[in-house]
């Protein structure tokens, strides 16, 4: 196993994936900073540069882009009130308050700090749990990766908030689109109506740029203007240091934060928006400047930036052993580690260990680089905030439209990727969570393949062995315990 | 788009149906899965556009906790369905600007097809000044230029024009 470490370290440590990472964590930090702009749309906009590039080259440039995303979403909400992301909405209470003190550059440098301790403990957490979830993997085979991927599904549906029947459609529809193309075992062509491209199935990127980033266009297209019309506050560039000094003088804060957030990205479907409220939440508890709160506080800005940041590895862990997404941007991720042929499951902890070590290994890098970049870059950064919509958006549409195109060098696909437009914005518009749909064509393919391998090995009754009998209870415990627990209270009150 | 989100789940309903009926010409391997995902689509896109159709049935289920009548109907407590209909058109517009974007592709190529759709776009949508509206797209021509055609070596469609 130590052998696979030092691999996957050496696979990352080279000029070039340096590079791409640090292209990635520009981007990232880009579209993080720029409210209306996702951490998918970002996703979007770079998945079409990784066709053809080496794995720890495209892993380099998109968890780069990934991780940064978080930290780019504080530098709106501190310098002009706006989360960029969800995920910074808490970074807004106190990091606003600080910078309208005059104290713009603390703040940023609080949050670059504590996001990269926070993405280091996620680091950390992933590392120390691959030997664990090797013995956990022994113990499975084929009928329990096949009720997993659904217990992943359900969570996401649920935990995802919204209605429930809108989320198990988006899901459906999803797995719908995962069968069209050649059957896994019989090779025979399902939803293809003769159409050629489709026997390789849906492509992905087509689909990510539609579902993602066209709907956001939109939406920022019809508000026109400039994103921030807030005046910029001046560079302030000697309160770095204070800030750092700030963030490790707060350490207990820090690490519970840091563990919450983990803890939270473990879950699939709870996401970086629970972890940063349920952070700040804490920190409002344990701190010792609770009266602080809503002011300014130091707490404030670091315990949700921390735990935004450390999610990322717990996110990874299921993604990586079971092939659930904890979130929309580990599902986009998935498909892409998918296409460049590292299937999540056994062999991620097996055969291509090296490569599971360097994702981790990109999460710890990144999550420096990006305190790094974001420290030096944070002033210019901010003033995109000001690019006017009309720059914005042809810009992103081509970006996009040539994006689609590239996977495959099919024309087909541009129609593509508008039509999943128009569906993700309908989607968007009518209460449809879109990131089911997106897990659905990722797991698709994976949980078909389980099911007939099940089939055969156990026969029909497959789903009766004592862990996946344990695993049925859990999805229904997901999906219909709240009803049934409010019911009884009902009843004994 | 008043009925926008009926019409999604009309289609939904219809796609699923559409889904179910191909399904059963596959022989029995390849067609056991879509048939156990398809069967359940129909079941909760009927539900859906039920719901839509007569919003009193979400109603009944409110005392079933968590599947209460907002649950069903997709609205959460204290969100505020958007449904302004000059807002839906000014975000629609956009697919209109994607279907030129997409006709130039078609006939002018990758290269050429974008860089004029960027042209059109801040000349006649944002009435934009000469040096804006030639810089922005001369730019795009040079990036996708240098980026796919040179250092990634793509081929980008050429379009009808110059298909040759």
């Amino acid at each position: 196993m130590i052998d696979a470490a030092f691999d996957g370290l050496l696979m990352i440590i080279s000029m070039k994936n340096m590079l791409f990472m640090t292209m990635g964590i520009l981007v990232g930090i880009v579209f993080g900073a720029i409210p209306g702009l996702s951490g998918q749309t970002a996703l979007a906009v770079l998945i079409p540069f990784v066709i053809g590039m080496d794995p720890a080259t495209a892993m380099s440039l998109l968890l780069g882009a990934h991780v940064a995303v978080e930290y780019g979403g504080s530098i709106s909400a501190i310098l002009i009130n706006t989360p960029g992301t969800g995920q910074a909405i808490a970074t807004c209470w106190d990091g606003y308050p600080m910078a309208k003190k005059g104290e713009a550059a603390r703040a940023l440098s609080i949050a670059a700090t504590s996001s990269a301790v926070g993405g280091l403990f996620g680091f950390v957490v992933l590392v120390a749990s691959i030997p664990i979830m090797r013995i956990l993997l022994m113990a499975l085979s084929s009928p329990e990766y096949f009720i997993m991927a659904f217990v992943g599904l359900a969570f996401i549906v649920v935990l995802g908030g919204g209605s429930l029947i809108k989320a198990l459609i988006a899901g459906g529809l999803g797995l719908m689109l995962s069968f069209v193309g050649l059957d896994p075992i019989t090779s025979i062509p399902r939803y293809t109506f003769g159409q050629l491209v489709l026997w390789d199935g849906i492509p992905l990127i087509p689909v990510v740029v539609g579902l993602f980033a066209f709907p956001e266009l939109a939406i920022l297209m019809a508000r026109g203007g400039s994103i921030s019309e807030v005046e910029l506050g001046k560079s302030q560039g000697r309160l770095i240091w204070q800030g750092i000094k700030d963030t490790f003088k707060h350490w207990w804060v820090l690490l519970q934060c840091s563990a919450l957030g983990t803890l939270i990205g473990i879950v699939p479907g709870l996401g970086g928006t629970v972890s940063n409220l349920a952070a700040y939440g804490l920190a409002a508890k344990t701190s010792k400047e609770k009266d602080m709160f809503g002011k300014g506080a130091v707490d404030g800005i670091l315990a949700p930036e921390s735990a935004n940041n450390s999610k990322e590895g717990g996110a990874l862990i299921p993604t990586v052993a079971f092939g659930i997404p904890g979130s929309a941007g580990m599902a986009i991720l998935l498909g892409v580690f998918v296409m460049l042929g590292l299937v999540p499951g056994p062999d991620m902890l097996t055969t291509k260990l090296n490569y599971t070590f360097a994702l981790a290994s990109v999460l710890a890098i990144s999550n420096v680089l990006t305190t790094l970049v974001g420290l030096v870059f944070c002033g210019p950064i901010a003033r995109l905030t000001f690019l006017p919509v009309y720059i914005l958006v042809p810009m992103i549409t081509t970006v996009c439209l040539v994006g689609s195109y590239i996977d495959g060098n099919e024309i087909e696909n541009v129609f593509l990727a508008v039509g999943f437009g128009f569906l993700g914005y309908m989607m968007k518009r009518n209460g449809y969570s879109r990131a089911p749909l997106i897990i659905g064509i990722v797991l698709g393919t994976i949980v078909e393949r389980y099911l007939h391998m099940s089939i055969k090995l156990y026969g029909w009754l497959f789903f009766l062995r004592p862990i996946c009998v344990v695993m049925i209870v859990i999805i229904f415990a997901t999906i219909a315990g709240p009803a049934f627990m409010k019911k009884f209270k009902k009843v004994s009150s | 788009m008043k009925y926008g989100g009926k019409l999604l789940n009309i289609f939904l309903f219809i796609v699923s149906v559409g889904y179910v009926l191909i399904g059963l010409n596959f022989s029995r391997t390849p067609r056991t899965f879509p048939l156990l995902v398809g069967f359940p689509m129909i079941v909760l896109t009927g539900l859906q556009t039920l719901i839509d159709f007569f919003p009193n049935i979400s109603k009944k289920y409110s005392d079933l906790g968590t599947f209460d009548a907002e649950m069903i109907s997709g609205r959460t407590k204290g969100q505020k369905t958007e449904n302004n209909p000059d807002q839906y058109q000014k975000e629609l517009e956009i697919f209109l600007w994607l279907a030129v974007a997409v006709a130039l592709i078609l006939l002018l190529g990758i290269l050429f097809g974008l860089p004029l759709f960027i042209f059109i776009y801040l000349k006649y949508r944002y009435v934009q000044g000469w040096k804006v509206s030639l810089s922005l797209p001369l730019g795009a021509l040079a990036a996708m230029y240098i980026i796919f055609t040179k250092v990634l070596t793509i081929s980008l469609y050429k379009g009808i024009f110059f298909r040759g």
